[in-house]
């Protein structure tokens, strides 16, 4: 029998608190995402910060140094360089996104279908992949646009067509992986379909890998887009872009360099903004990877 | 080495097979009837019946390919629409300028980035290895036209030390005319070396047999020159193998901007002048280049690393 009892005091035992999750900041990881809200801030909001129009043409004033109005001066037709970058922004942009976008969605699914159902329609797929693959990726982007005309639109295309090849080789090698785990075999015991199975199991756990792939694609899809348009195969002028605007500027090198250096500048800006990014990625979501 | 080579070839038969279907299918990408377009102003009905006919266009698809076939394995690549000439001679006498550009560059992106790539790695977490990151991120972010531009301003048109362009006579013309293309592509190159020998190079020092080469007293600089750098290169050899396809790409815009008479200038040329059967037969050459250069960067592999089986 118990006489006495003790009750144990609350401060032998610490008071449960859920576990922080540490996260840390390291600085090149600030420095990255400094650097990406700088350019999503331009990209946006180039109308408030600039209230020059970055097509219309001013002849009297070409070619002007930079000054309070114009403070990195003006093109071969009085437009404010300033104003042109920030506007380049959105295209550029956009040419990051929208094109690695379209290729990553449309390598996913063929990279799914041919790694979950394997056999011939993986053979036939892979091949596929094997004979793009062999095409110089530059080369075979401008034979489509050669084919179907220089444009921003038909630049996309092209290079879609010649890019999901990298995604589709990538996420069909995380699904032959995958398909084997536990989860994925219990889930089919389950009765789970085809499509359940991998649109809810097998996506989640291979598409980080995709994600990866995409930051550093996008960089490549920004400096051939940046390419096209500078030799005259991509965005067409008077459309502010900095490909373009590096174009433009050749041969005004001597009497107006800022037309070349800094549409320059603004896509080693964006390399190495995403480069910085991309790395540390990899470093968070696949370590040693 | 020779059933693996027989091997080889043979899985190469199907992806030559698809180069020719993809090339084939390009023409057809074109909207509208191609003949009409390349005409242009000049597409009357018999001027556009008759190139219709020269492309083979006014027969059945199938047949069209086989045709095509036909035509490659003699060697015909389709005539040029400027050039009013054969395309494949044209390719071929501007093919030695772009893999001269490709060669040479090569060899100034490997001369600097094996000590860069290697010393990073030996000085791993250090300032050097920090800086020469650095560098790699800045490199890798660089547009080469751009990088093409700043070059050709200071040094051929600031300093006039190089030509603005061309290609020169003679092989020390060449080597002149060449330098700054060269460079710009190499620009592009080296980080990608840099970043895979340097991580070769860790794996290697990891490694148990350089614990026993450093325990049995051998000199630091016969490890690194004996047993590090000799198996880090090997892997590095098939880095160059693969980016061929990088330099040919870059080569078209490197090129461009130095006015360089080869096959990337002439690619862009043609697109420009809607000489379609030479956009085509350059791709065909560009891709098949391509798979010979990754077939030898394999033999060279299986040559140099023993320990590689290919059963």
């Amino acid at each position: 029998m118990i006489d006495e009892v003790q009750v144990v005091s609350s401060p032998a035992l610490p008071a449960w608190r859920a576990p922080r999750r540490r996260f840390r900041v390291s600085p090149a990881l600030w420095i990255g995402v400094l650097m990406l809200g700088a350019l999503v801030f331009a990209a946006l909001f180039a109308p408030q910060v600039t209230h020059d129009d970055p097509i219309k043409t001013d002849l009297v004033n070409s070619l002007q140094p930079p000054s309070a109005a114009h403070p990195l001066g003006t093109d071969n037709f009085g437009r404010d360089i300033l104003t042109r970058l920030l506007y380049g922004a959105r295209v550029d942009l956009q040419i990051g996104i929208v094109p690695t976008a379209a290729a990553f969605l449309l390598g996913l699914v063929i990279g799914s279908v041919a790694g979950y159902y394997g056999g011939a329609v993986d053979g036939v797929l892979m091949r596929i992949v094997d004979v793009s693959m062999a095409f110089p990726f530059y080369v075979l982007v401008i034979a489509i646009v050669a084919m179907l005309g220089p444009g921003l639109t038909n630049m996309y295309v092209a290079m879609v067509l010649a890019g999901w090849v990298n995604y589709a080789r990538l996420i069909r090698g995380e699904i032959l992986a995958a398909k084997t785990c536990e989860y994925i075999l219990g889930a089919r015991a389950l009765g789970a379909s085809d499509l359940r199975v991998i649109r809810r199991h097998l996506l989640p756990n291979v598409v980080t890998v995709g994600i990866i792939f995409a930051m550093s694609d996008a960089v490549l899809n920004i400096l051939l887009g940046g390419a096209l348009s500078f030799l005259g195969l991509g965005v067409q002028p008077p459309t502010p872009e900095w490909g373009l605007m590096i174009a433009e500027g050749r041969d005004f090198l001597l009497t107006s360099p800022a037309m070349v250096l800094f549409p320059g500048l603004a896509l080693l800006w964006v390399g190495v903004t995403f480069n910085i990014l991309g790395d540390i990625l990899t470093d968070r979501l696949r370590p040693g990877g | 080495m020779g059933r693996y080579l027989a091997r080889r070839l043979l899985l190469l038969v199907p992806v030559a097979l698809g180069i020719t279907i993809v090339t084939f299918f390009l023409l057809r990408l074109i909207p509208g009837d191609p003949a009409v377009i390349m005409l242009d102003n000049r597409a009357t009905a018999d001027n556009v019946a008759r190139l219709r006919h020269s492309l083979g266009l006014d027969r059945p698809l199938l047949l069209q390919y086989v045709f095509f076939l036909r035509n490659i394995a003699v060697g015909r690549l389709g005539e040029s629409l400027v050039y009013r000439t054969q395309v494949l001679p044209i390719i071929l006498g501007r093919l030695p300028v772009t893999l001269f550009l490709a060669v040479y560059s090569t060899v100034l992106a490997a001369a600097v980035a094996v000590p860069l790539g290697t010393w990073a790695a030996l000085r791993r977490g250090t300032s050097p290895d920090q800086v020469i990151r650095l560098g790699v991120l800045f490199s890798l972010a660089t547009p080469n036209y751009w990088a093409a531009i700043v070059l050709l301003l200071v040094f051929s048109i600031e300093l006039r030390w190089f030509p603005v362009g061309g290609y020169g006579a003679t092989f020390g013309d060449h080597l002149r005319h060449l330098l700054l293309p060269a460079l710009t592509l190499a620009l592009s190159l080296t980080p990608i070396l840099v970043r895979t020998l340097r991580h070769n190079v860790l794996e290697v020092l990891r490694t148990e047999y350089i614990r026993t080469a450093r325990a049995k007293g051998l000199r630091a600089a016969t490890v690194l020159t004996r047993h590090v750098l000799r198996n880090s290169l090997i892997s590095t050899v098939s880095i160059l193998g693969v980016n061929l396809g990088f330099l040919v790409g870059g080569a078209v815009v490197t090129e461009t901007v130095y006015a360089i008479p080869g096959t990337g200038f002439l690619l862009i040329k043609s697109t420009f002048a809607r000489d379609y059967p030479m956009v085509q037969g350059l791709t065909l050459m560009f891709a098949g280049l391509v798979i010979l250069v990754n077939l030898l960067t394999d033999l060279t592999y299986a040559v140099l690393d023993p320990r590689v089986t290919y059963d």
